[in-house]
This record gives structure tokens, sequence and C-alpha cells, in this order.
């Protein structure tokens, strides 16, 4: 008999040992018993042979005969010779149940950004705008397949939607009437730098209940280093005034801040004590920059552990809030902690293609609103729907661990491969598994199971607060 | 012989605290409200409608309602227990309006309110809930004292903490502390909020008694100044009815010196919802689906009479001869309160429901 | 008697799955959120278990025990989401059929 580390992972701290089961992401806290029994199994066969007789004593024969029969039976103790990681057969996917679809209102955008991935980025006098046409037969699109849900979603993304406020406007009156009419309800949601805001469209956008996400990167010297308008010139000023303006009046729906890290910036917890603390954002949303290799503002190795041992920091201060009932606006760690929390097993590293699909100018049919405009081909458009075969073999491919390391890593249902477009850029391919990643996402994810498992031992009506009401709104 | 029998009977008379009853009760008032925001003044002698105010703002719905104690304006609880607006009873204008929520916080005050005996000061229970973007926080209730001469747009002079669940509030008649009627039966200091006593209800040490059942949401206190409200428990002595059967006593509060007992009177075998003390005689009246009547000297079931439908409010006349009737329906019943025969039924006009607004009354 | 004790749901469901055999695919599980059940004796039965106590007649009791939301499940919740479900309807015993549904504003 021997531990299989592809099924069962224990992560340790404060004399305490929790058992994280990779195949459906359950959570345990392990007696004195079972982490005895664990500790010498994970030595190897022979070892675990040797030493169990010395176990039966200190916990009994008895104890010690139930605990390795429940290990087995959860397959983190295998025969040896049999040891296999558990992972289920996903079904073919053949349906796309959309809920979600991004409308790239205009490629163009007031700045220039320099790291920018969006390949078909014009300056605003040369961007080219969807038409209302192209939005409304996309917006028809999304009910027809969302045929069985009840609520949908409709992102605006760009370059910059705010360059395109006519469209949005008009989008938003064809879909709430024609939702309505199927009994459905719509979300609206969209992403801006905030440079184009007025007090007059934060009304409307607050009336109509939209999500606001503010891309801005933390201070003045962090922010302007690389948000600069096409001039050159930086814009944290202007942002700065624009997301008061918004968060004195939005009170719809909580508003965050997506902060893009690049080389050069890992001074996270500056970013966020001034994004949260002073700007006051709800809450906010740290991605370390998607780039090839060798772009200037990529990250190096070193820059990306610094960001994560940063991240270590800013948990530490999201439990200290968690456990006196407060949200510290972490958001990463918030995500995670959901997802620990509600037991997630994921076969595909996000909805695109299954939920959400992205609609470029010309009405093709995207992954994702990332890949609008590159070179990654589109799948259907809005008149002759979406291309299921090809889709379902991308997505297909995408679930198929089998030849990847993917296949035994413990955190592979969380993670289950990473980001295609970040894999696109990295390495050509979407389907190529996020390598860089893996050691840092999996110590990460070490880090939240310890954080849940403090919070769930110490201040658990933060889960009921803060953490399952999230659920109601996926 | 005629001699002593005046002279026997004028003792008596004074006794029941009435020489000439008709004229006495008929300087009575009663106060009640309805849906969607009216505030009724009644004649109880002629057993007519006086005035129909019209209260604003109430948001439909009309509560519990606190006379000041000259009589001359109605304090009542509108706006889904939002605010309490202060109406004086001539004119039927709002001189009084505390708007307890604010935005951000949303504030509630479940029935308890009183004002103190010097008509100076209103004390506010208020339940507090902060509504936050994604969240609501429940925040730790609290008392508020407002001053009656605040006008339109009353501010809080003073907040003390308390303790959750408060139903009901009655000022002491010195003035210097008032009753809280939540888990249990607290007392506190006006002036700073300082717990002066705390006494079961949960707590209550009644031998061979269960925790009592207790819905106490009307607050009446006249013409006696003690309040009375029925409380139900089952018991577990020698001759007291089997264990699947409650008792029904009768708990008073006496807001002159603080003295709270309680007597037994039946085995359940009615539900009554509130209950007022006669001043005249030692019985108290409930009422609910039927009206009764209980001797409080020896606690027992004195008559007991079906009603039209269910009442939830009783009051009696100054006097102690006529019982009335409000709350729930849209009509004030009169009783006679030896015999419990019906005298008289008042409709009030447009049939709107009183809900859960207090009936009071105000002896001018 | 469990080596394991639950800290997430999922575990709790897992452990369900193995008491009984076998290790299930074991799905995320819906939240029970939001609605009150209220079980009152007064309403459907009284405290005596019959209907002779009950308010009489129903329509007595309509408003006052919606009004401080007594029964949560069985009526619009008047006092915080939609204190106008009665408007225009004071007499509960003459409106009640015109009281309706409620239905989200968004």
């Amino acid at each position: 008999m021997q531990f299989n580390p592809a099924n069962g992972h224990v992560v340790r701290f404060d004399g305490r040992a929790m058992l994280f089961h990779v195949p459906t992401s359950a959570l345990f806290e392990l007696d004195e018993c079972g982490t005895a029994v664990i500790d010498c199994a994970q030595r190897g066969p022979q070892a675990f042979a040797a030493a169990l007789p010395a176990l039966e004593p200190r916990f009994g024969r008895e104890a010690v005969g139930a605990c390795i029969e429940q290990l087995m039976r959860l397959e983190v103790l295998q025969e040896v010779g049999g040891l296999r990681p558990i992972n289920p057969q996903s079904p073919a996917i053949d349906t796309y149940p959309l809920s979600t679809i991004v409308l790239n209102v205009n490629t163009g955008c007031n700045l220039g950004c320099s790291y920018c991935y969006k390949e078909d980025l014009a300056v605003p006098a040369r961007g080219e705008r969807m038409s209302f046409e192209v939005a409304a037969r996309s917006v028809d699109l999304l009910l027809r397949q969302a045929a069985a849900r009840n609520r949908v979603g409709i992102v605006f993304f760009g370059g910059e939607p705010l360059t395109n406020v006519t469209l949005i406007r008009q989008v938003v009156d064809y879909a709430v009437a024609r939702a309505c009419a199927e009994e459905k309800t719509v979300d609206f949601s969209l992403t801006t730098n905030a440079t184009l805001l007025t007090p007059e469209l934060i009304e409307y956008f607050d009336a109509h209940r939209f999500g606001i996400s503010v891309s801005i990167d933390g201070p003045r010297a962090v922010h302007d280093r690389h948000r600069r308008t096409v001039g050159g010139r930086g814009t944290y000023d202007v942002v700065a005034r624009k997301v008061r303006l918004l968060l004195e009046r939005y009170r719809s729906r909580p508003v965050g801040a997506r902060v893009t890290l690049t080389a050069g910036t890992t001074e996270v917890e500056a970013i966020h004590a001034h994004l949260r603390g002073e700007l006051g954002f709800h809450e906010v949303g740290y991605a370390p920059v998607t780039a090839a290799a060798n772009a200037a503002h990529a990250l190096s190795e070193r820059e990306l552990t610094a960001i994560y041992a940063a991240f270590e920091r800013l948990g530490e201060e999201y439990l200290a809030a968690a456990l006196a009932g407060h949200n510290s606006g972490f958001s990463n760690l918030h995500q995670l902690m959901t997802d620990l929390h509600e037991g997630r097993r994921k076969s595909l590293p996000c909805g695109a293609g299954v939920g959400l699909l992205a609609v470029d100018r010309n009405g093709a049919l995207n992954l994702c609103h990332r890949f609008t405009g590159s070179e990654l081909p589109t799948f259907g458009d809005i008149d002759r729907g979406i291309d299921g075969e090809q889709l379902g073999q991308f997505l297909g491919r995408a679930a198929d661990r089998s030849g990847t390391h993917c296949a035994t890593c413990r955190i592979r249902n969380l993670c289950a491969g990473g980001c295609y477009h970040e894999s696109w850029l990295r390495y050509g391919d979407p389907h190529h598994r996020t390598y860089h990643y893996c050691d840092l996402l999996r110590r990460w994810v070490d880090f939240g199971i310890r954080i849940y498992s403090e919070i769930v031992a110490r201040n658990p009506r933060f889960l009921n607060t803060h953490i399952e009401p999230r659920r109601a709104v996926a | 012989m005629i001699l002593k029998v005046l002279v026997f009977a004028l003792p008596l008379a004074l006794l029941l605290g009435c020489s000439h009853a008709p004229a006495n009760r008929s300087s009575d008032l009663l106060i009640t409200g309805a849906k969607p925001d009216h505030l009724f003044v009644i004649s109880a002698g002629t057993r007519t409608v006086r005035s129909d105010f019209h209260i604003p703002d109430a948001n439909d719905s009309v509560g519990a309602i606190v006379p000041s104690p000259d009589g001359k304006i109605a304090y009542v609880l509108v706006n889904r227990m939002e605010s309490i607006a202060g109406v004086d009873l001539a004119s039927g204008k709002e001189v009084f309006r505390a708007d307890l929520s604010s935005p951000g916080e949303r504030v509630k005050c479940m029935f308890a309110f009183d004002i103190t005996p010097d008509g100076r000061e209103l004390i506010v229970y208020e339940l507090p809930t902060k509504l936050g973007l994604d969240e609501y926080l429940v925040e730790e209730p609290r008392f508020a004292v407002f001053s009656t001469a605040a006008g339109l747009e009353a501010q809080p002079l003073r907040q003390f903490p308390a303790p959750r669940r408060v139903h009901l509030l009655l000022a002491k008649k010195d003035g210097t502390s008032f009753y809280a009627f939540g888990f249990e039966l607290f007392e506190y200091a006006v002036a700073d909020g300082r717990l002066i006593a705390q006494r079961g209800i949960r707590s209550w040490e009644r031998p061979g008694h269960s925790i009592p059942d207790l819905l106490a949401i009307w607050p009446v206190t006249e013409p006696t100044g003690v309040f009375a409200s029925p409380i139900y428990s089952t018991v577990n002595a020698p001759g007291a009815p089997p264990e699947e059967v409650p008792t029904t006593s009768l708990m008073t509060l006496d807001l002159k010196n603080g003295r709270l007992d309680y007597r037994d009177f039946e085995p359940t075998a009615a539900l009554i919802f509130s209950t007022v003390m006669s001043p005249a005689r030692a019985e108290a009246f409930g009422v609910y689906a039927q009206l009764t009547k209980i001797d409080t000297a020896h606690g027992s079931l004195a008559k007991r009479v079906n009603l039209d439908h269910t009442f939830y409010a009783v009051n009696i006349s100054s006097d102690g001869q006529e019982v009335y009737l409000g709350g729930a329906m849209c009509d004030v019943a009169f009783y006679d309160a030896a015999t419990l025969n019906k005298k008289a039924n008042l409709r009030l006009p447009g049939c709107p429901d009183q809900v859960l607004a207090s009936l009071r009354v105000i002896h001018r | 008697m469990s080596t394991l004790k639950p800290v997430n749901e999922k575990a709790r469901l897992l452990l369900e799955a193995a008491e009984s055999g076998h290790v299930a695919e074991v799905t995320a599980m819906e939240s029970v959120a939001g609605c009150a059940t209220t079980f009152d004796p007064g309403w459907e039965v009284d405290p005596f278990g019959g209907v002779a106590s009950l308010c009489q007649p129903m329509e007595a009791d309509l408003y006052g025990c919606s009004d401080p939301c007594w029964w949560p499940a069985q009526v619009p919740d008047t006092l915080n989401t939609y204190p106008a479900w009665d408007a225009n309807k004071p007499s509960a015993q003459n409106d009640w059929r015109e009281l309706d549904a409620v239905f989200p504003e968004k």
C-alpha cells in the first residue's frame, strides 16, 4: 500500500494536518491516527509496511485499520503497483449553454498602456466600431443559446468601451426589451480605464446596475509607469479623480479594481493600501501581466516569486480581517476561498467557449475577449451560429489531461491548465499548460488551504456572510 | 333609613372613583389608527368619530400609539416601523417627526417606544441594520432619546446600548427609569441608560411553571398605570391541568412602584392577545376571538363571550364601566364591563383595517 | 469514528458517499439561501390543534401578521422590500382580491 500524491495532499501548520482530496476538492482535517498513517505512507511502500506494526499499539489495531480503509476508499492510499490518479471522464462537450457574451464595441482606446495584449488595438481615431446590427444579432444569439437559463450577462469590452457609449446604450435598451420578453434577467458589466467617466454616465450605469471594473495599477508612481495616454502622458490624476467620483456615487453594485503587475512592479501591499485603503475600491484583483517571455514588461521568475510572496503577506492581512468579520478586498484570495468553500472541481480553466464567447466587430465568435483580433481561429459567427464541432474539439483537447503534468498535479481541479491566452502569448499554443506558474500556484493553493482552515476554525460566520452570498450572484 | 342608605352609598361611589358615571365617561376619547395613514379620534360618549387625521408619509403602516400625558398629542409609529410622528389631536397637524433610518442604515422600532411622564422626552428602541453594497450588517440595538420639542426633523439627544428583541417599552411613572420587555424585563435609567435591574421573563422563578410565552405589543397602561398581559406556560403542580394543556396567567407590571406579578387564572381555553386592568374593580379584560373578564382577586375566569370577529386591542373607560375593543379590522366595539353585553359598534369610515395600531384612551 | 473531520461542505458530502460504499463524483451542493420557513401555530392550526382559535375571519389577521413579517415565507416582505403591497387596499376583508403576487423589479 502506498500514498498517492495525485489524489491526496497534506497541508500542515500549527500542529494541524489538513488533507485535500484532489479528485473532489473536499478538505478534511486529519486526526492523530490519520496523520501518522499518512506520514508513514509518504515514506514509501516498504517504509510504510515496516512502520505499521508500531502504529497499532499507539492507536489500536481497529482504529488504524479503519483509518487505512477510509483513506483507501478515497483513493489516497492505493495498492502498490496500482497507483493511478483519479481523473473522471469528462462528458463530451457538445452543447453551448452560453450565459455571457462579450462585445468588443470599439477596438479604439484613448490610452496606450505599454503592456496591452489587444492585438487589434488602435487609436480612437482609427478604432473599428461594432455596428448596432452586429450587436443586436449577438444578443439574439445569446438569448437563443441561453434558452434554459433565466439570467444572462453582457460584457462590454474594447479597446476602451467608453469610446462607444452610443452603442452601449442601444444594446442595453435592446437587450432589456428582448430579455424581458423572454422573461430573463440580463446583467451588464464592463471594464474601463475610467478616464472617460462622467457623472451622467455613472448615474446611467448605476441605474442599470452595471458591474464595473476599473483598470488601475496603483498609486501615481506605479500607475503612470505603463498606463499612459497615446501621447505618452501619465493618466493617474485623471483616473483617480474619476474613480473618486465613481466610488462616491455608485450604489447598485460593488466596484472592483483590476491591477496588472509588470516588470519592476512587485510592491503589491503598497498598491493594495492605496487602492483599497485610500481610494476605497471594494475589492482589488491582481493579475501578473500576460506577456511573451521576452517582452520588456514581462515579469521575471524572481519577480513572480516576489509577487506571490507579497500575495501571501496580503493574505495574512486578509485572514486577520476575516477573523474580525471583514473582507480586506484582496480579490485573488477571496476567489480562492470561494473555490475551496464550494469544493469547486474544474475540468476546464475557465468558461471560455462553454459559458462565454466574445464577438468582434465582424460578428465572428472568438474564444474570449482577449482573442478578438488575434490569429486564433474563430468558432462561427452570429449568423451561422456557433461552430459546434470546432469548439467541441478545442474544449475536448483542453479537458484532456493525458500526457501532461496536469494529469497528476494536486491542483489540477482548481487550476485546470491555466489561461488559454496566457499560453497563446507565451508558448504560441492555447493548449500548452502554463507550466511557468505551476510551482507558484501549488504553493498558493497550500496557502489558501491554511487560510481557509483557519477561518473555518476561528470565524466560520465569515463564510456565511462573505463567501456564500457570492454563489447566488454567480 | 334613607339616610343610612345614602351614607352607605357614598363611600362606595368614591371607591369606584366616579359619581356621575356617564358624564365622566363621556369625556373619554379613544385613539386608534388604521391603514393607510389614519389617526382616528373617537368620542366615547357619543360613540362617533370626532376626527379622522392623515399622518404624512406613513407608508401604509400605522402601529403603536403613545399619547402625551396631557392628552394633546399622539405619537404614532409609522412608515413600516421606521418613523415616529407626533400628531396634534386638536388640529391634526404633524408637530413632531423622528425618522429613525438614514442613508445606508435602516432602523426599525418594533412597537417599543414611550413618552416620559413629564411629556418632554420620547424613549425609542432602535434595531439598526447597516445596508452595505453587497451585504447587510446587523448592528447592536440601542435606545434613542428624543426631545418632544424637536419638531419635524428630530434627532436623538442621546443613545444607549440596548438588549436584543425588545418589543415593548414603558416609562415608569416617577420619570427616572423605563422598562423594556425582551427576553427578560429590563429597567434602565432615562438619564444615562444605566441598567438598573433585570428580572425574569425567561428566567422568571415561578415554582412549577415553565418559561412563559409572552406576546406583548400593545402598550396600554391607562387608566390604572398597571400594564397587564396574558402569559402562557405549562404548570407542574398538584391540581394543575395535564401537561398538554397550558395555563393562562395574567402578568402585571405596576409602573408606579415597579411591582411585577402574575396570577394563574385558567387552563388555557381561549387565546388572549392583550389585556387591560379595570380602575373600578379587581378585574381585567382580555381580547382576541372572545372577550374575557378575569377576576384578578381570585385568579379565575369571571366571564367570557364570543365576539363577532377577532379584535387585537382592548381598553377601558376611565370609570371602568365600559370596555372598548379595537385593532385588527375596521370597527371599534363598546361592551358593558359588568355584563359583557355589546352596547355598540362603530364602523370606521371607509372600513380601513386598524391592524396592530394600539387603542388608547385619553381622559380630558 | 472517523479519522477525517470534514472542513468544507464537499468533504461532508464525500464522507456520506464513502459511507455508502462508493466514492461517487461528488458535485457541488446547491445552497439554500434566503427563504425563511416559518411554522407558526396560529396560522394553519391554532395552539390547540384545531382551527377554532385562529383569527376569525382570517382577514382579521392578514395585515396584522404580514406587516411585522410574522409569516415571511407566505406573503411578500412588506416590512422592507414591498411596502406598497397593500397600497390602496386598506380593508383586508373587502380588498383581499386585489392583493397580488410581487415580482422583482430588475
